[in-house]
């Protein structure tokens, strides 16, 4: 399969940042990093589900929750952080398959579909926080309630599986997977599943009358979709050390939908890339003087929809396409002067 | 030689909160026939259409397509039995190109291997190669009908039903479309829905006319629009003249 120039650029540059950041920035830097990273996995997810699905989630928060409760509860009762992010991915993957189907096998379309994800968010979220005591413990791993579950394992090298990764390597290993993860979807766009996806986002009815089975395919979106965020979920668990219900809330829900906006839906570079770049600049800002970093994000979200209604990456990329078509018409404009004179 | 039915409605009702739009219809349509469905707006015409394709499920009766009963099928599986519908106004992928518009019509009847040179059969029959990179949201009105036509035809469907397929064409493009449907009655059975009783009469296909949800007579094209009821009461004398 061939990847598109925009991709393979993208993948490289991520590759090269894979291999040369570590030796650049300080080890707290780069922690702050990779946790940037498992974030902006969840706005990858959003931004497909969104961009090229035509799915709305308000409360995508739910499935990145989910999976790093998942990826406790597995990796405690294990001992395996790697079988832990794979309970994440898979839990969310399940959990999205089975609420897409009620909900678009149910007809809810639109706002609607919007609302069911943000409540079942909401419900998840007061789900957990009512988990206190020795009565919620799955296995080994007590859910903690507010408190959320501490002490939860970190990724470690393969065989033998008690020695952790240090702090490059776990950079690089969360960008891979970012990266594997975006070049994924990108080469999944290639194919009839993704031609279908972008179809059914622009005419469900003629997708239909085509003969193709529209809710099914946008259940598989779903799941798609679900299971990237629980990874995210996952991932971000095994960072932090630590799960706790205010990754189903609210807030991260609504950053996540903020990052999707300002980097541009309908694309998956830029809500990464705008993930990314949003929280290192609310990190410096918190760190340097007393900011409401929320007021910060309502204020760029206000620019960005008034300023770049389509978003950073599109607004670029057609920038670009501008560029180019100017210069070639000037060359052949040039040519013919020389033509003319010759 | 008796040609087997492709699609048959038996005592067809659909109502709409107590409006009842399709009333009693009992139709029939063969395989290689081309028939045109009449009638002023409202008489129920795209309602019938939608009641065969999927869209809507009808109230009572039944709609037999290629031999099974579809009522209550969702409108995929029918269109997996070989029925394929162009729409009143033309439904497609807008950011899409035109080459995916087409390929994904072909696509999913036709097979992986064969889908490539189904679409650009489609294509050429309509003929409009020429629009295959452009994308659709930057078309005319009359360009997306045509591509609209062209998607049908990719999926090689043996019922075809188009609603409209000349409306808001110039007469030229007009006589092209009615080239091509006369066409593609060689391969598929196709009813069309059209108010421009002069592409009708370039058709020359048997016509049914639909009334107030009924079918109120069906016949020679030429014959039903020289009948007294029709020309006064459902076209005008204007139109029939």
């Amino acid at each position: 399969m061939r990847l598109q120039p925009a991709t393979a650029a993208a993948s490289i540059a991520g590759v090269l940042c894979l291999l040369i950041a570590p030796s650049l920035v300080s080890e707290y830097h780069l922690g702050q990093l990779t946790l940037n990273i498992s974030l902006s996995l969840l706005a990858l997810s959003l931004a497909y589900l969104w961009g090229y699905g035509g799915v709305l989630s308000f409360g995508h928060a739910a499935f990145f929750g989910l999976g790093g409760y998942a990826f406790a509860v597995v990796a405690l009762n294990t001992a395996d952080a790697w079988a832990g992010l794979a309970g994440a991915a898979g839990c969310s993957a399940m959990f999205a398959a089975a609420l897409g189907y009620f909900v678009f096998y149910g007809r809810l379309n639109d706002v609607y579909l919007g609302v069911v994800t943000l409540v079942v968010s909401l419900i998840l979220f007061k789900v957990m926080s009512h988990t206190a005591g020795p009565e919620y413990t799955i296995g080994s791993a007590s859910l903690g309630g507010y408190n959320g579950i501490p002490g939860l394992p970190g990724l470690h090298v393969p065989f033998p599986s008690d020695v952790p990764l240090d702090d490059s390597t776990l950079f690089r290993v969360s960008l891979a997977v970012l990266i594997i993860a975006y070049v994924g979807l990108k080469s999944l766009q290639q194919t009839l599943f993704g031609h279908l996806t972008l179809a059914i986002r622009e005419h469900e009815g003629r997708a239909a009358l085509l003969g193709y089975n529209v809710r099914l395919h946008k259940v598989f979106v779903f799941a798609l979709s679900g299971a990237l965020a629980g990874l995210a979920g996952g991932m971000f668990a095994s960072h932090q050390a630590f799960v706790d219900p205010n990754t189903l809330a609210l807030p991260l829900s609504a950053q996540c939908l903020v990052w999707v906006i300002i980097g541009g839906r309908g694309t998956l570079i830029g809500p990464v890339l705008a993930s990314i770049g949003l929280q290192q600049i609310i990190t410096k800002l918190s760190e340097t003087a007393a900011f409401d970093t929320n007021l910060l994000l309502g204020g760029l979200l206000v620019i960005a929809v008034v300023v770049l209604p389509r978003g950073l990456a599109p607004t670029f990329s057609d920038a670009v396409a501008r560029g180019g078509a100017s210069i070639k018409r000037r060359i052949a404009s040039n040519s013919d002067k020389v033509d003319a004179l010759t | 030689m008796t040609l087997p039915v492709v699609l048959q409605t038996r005592q067809l009702c659909k109502n709409f909160a107590g409006v009842v739009a399709v009333k009693d219809v009992d139709f029939v349509l063969k395989a290689g026939e081309l028939r045109c469905l009449i009638g002023p707006n409202g008489a129920g015409k795209s309602t019938f259409f939608k009641c065969v394709t999927g869209l809507f499920r009808p109230t009572s009766g039944e709609v037999e397509v290629l031999g099974e009963n579809v009522v209550g099928w969702e409108s995929f599986m029918i269109a997996r039995l070989g029925v394929g519908i162009k729409t009143q106004v033309p439904s497609l992928f807008g950011e899409l190109s035109v080459w995916d518009n087409v390929w994904l019509g072909a696509r999913r009847s036709s097979g992986k291997a064969m889908s490539r040179s189904c679409a650009e059969g489609a294509l050429e029959r309509i003929g409009i190669p020429e629009l295959r990179s452009q994308q659709v949201n930057q078309l005319a009105h009359g360009q997306r009908q045509l591509v609209e036509l062209a998607v049908v035809l990719a999926a090689s469907p043996k019922v075809i039903l188009l609603d409209e397929p000349a409306a808001g064409m110039s007469l030229d493009e007009s006589q092209r479309i009615a080239e091509i449907i006369r066409g593609l009655s060689r391969t598929a059975a196709i009813i069309v829905v059209e108010h421009d009783m002069r592409f009708m009469r370039v058709l020359g296909a048997a016509a049914t006319v639909f009334h107030q949800g009924c079918i109120l007579i069906e016949g020679d094209m030429n014959e039903v629009l020289d009948h007294p009821v029709v020309r006064d009461v459902y076209l005008g004398r204007r139109a029939a003249a």
